[in-house]
């Protein structure tokens, strides 16, 4: 809940914090819903303008920020990413295994200045 | 290249910010606490720098592509470091996991950077502005747009990290994008 006896800018915050949460339990809610969460605050104007603008910011951001993930990431690693970080769990087991690491490190491969020649040894401590 | 007359480095050096937000947002954020993306950035530029005559494009797009795959090498290489040291602090097991996640990210990438061209260069313009842009605002700031817009954080998350309340991260984020937007829409 709002309280409408805070600053306008807190509330606004709050608001946010809200709009955060909609999205994140992955509902997106539009300008009019997010409103429409608090008809008290409707005849707010200045709150209504800058719930406007603030959605048009993040607008702005997802649009640039789109362009930073086509010059480098495939689709789909994304939420490869999010389901990483959401299950820090220690147990679970290291399905990716070693394998795609080593084919990284094909011989032939190029690393920096160096070009991967032939695999010497494999051990405990890895592969050399 | 366009920049004939321009020294590599130069060219190079206008994409530092954008190497480091291309890190970051390819580090599992559990790993960005230990390793820090603007050192392997910095190594990065110092070996393109290095081994310019290795590079054979003639296209910018090139050019940046080749970083690119020499960044995602360093960051391989800086997470199998992780993955050794790791090895004396049993606690850190758990890091395990979030290395493996990070190593197949990093490979998908450099499978894409195979096989695209780059016609990517269109929209890589964009993308260098909004780095350029983000390393300009305040750290806090920062750092909470990439928690929240990168990583998938929660609002609650973010602030149980930053030790901040969850409409102080809020407001963070509404400043940093409003602040974005400014400097975005100058340079548009």
């Amino acid at each position: 809940m709002v309280d409408k006896t805070l600053p306008a800018d807190e509330r606004l915050n709050q608001m946010l914090v809200e709009y955060f949460d909609a999205r994140d339990s992955g509902r997106t809610p539009s300008r009019d819903e997010l409103l429409a969460m608090h008809p008290d605050l409707s005849d707010d104007s200045d709150l209504s303008e800058q719930i406007d603008e603030f959605l048009d910011n993040q607008q702005l951001f997802d649009r640039f920020s789109e362009a930073l993930e086509v010059t480098a990431i495939s689709a789909g690693q994304d939420t490869a990413s999010v389901q990483g970080r959401a299950t820090p769990d220690p147990s679970r087991p290291t399905v990716l295994g070693g394998d795609h690491l080593a084919a990284m490190f094909e011989p032939g491969v190029r690393f920096g200045d160096y070009e991967i020649l032939e695999e010497i040894a494999r051990g405990g401590m890895g592969v050399v | 290249m366009n920049h004939a007359a321009e020294n590599l480095e130069d060219v190079v050096e206008r994409y530092r910010q954008y190497l480091v937000m291309l890190a970051d947002r390819q580090l599992d954020s559990r790993l960005r606490g230990k390793l820090d993306a603007s050192d392997v950035v910095q190594q990065t530029l110092l070996e393109a720098h290095q081994n310019q005559e290795q590079f054979r494009g003639t296209h910018e797009g090139e050019l940046v592509a080749w970083l690119r795959k020499i960044l995602a090498h360093n960051l391989l290489d800086a997470i199998r470091g992780l993955r050794r040291e790791k090895r004396d602090v049993a606690r850190e097991q758990s890091i395990d996991a979030v290395i493996e996640t990070s190593s197949v990210r990093l490979e998908g990438w450099l499978a894409v950077e195979d096989s695209t061209p780059s016609q990517k260069f269109t929209r890589q313009e964009e993308a260098v502005q909004l780095a350029d842009a983000m390393a300009r605002l305040p750290d806090a700031q920062r750092e909470a747009l990439i928690l929240k817009n990168w990583h998938g954080w929660t609002v609650p998350e973010i602030a149980q990290h930053m030790g901040r309340s969850s409409t102080a991260i809020a407001g963070l984020l509404k400043r940093g994008l409003k602040q974005l937007r400014q400097q975005l829409t100058e340079s548009e």
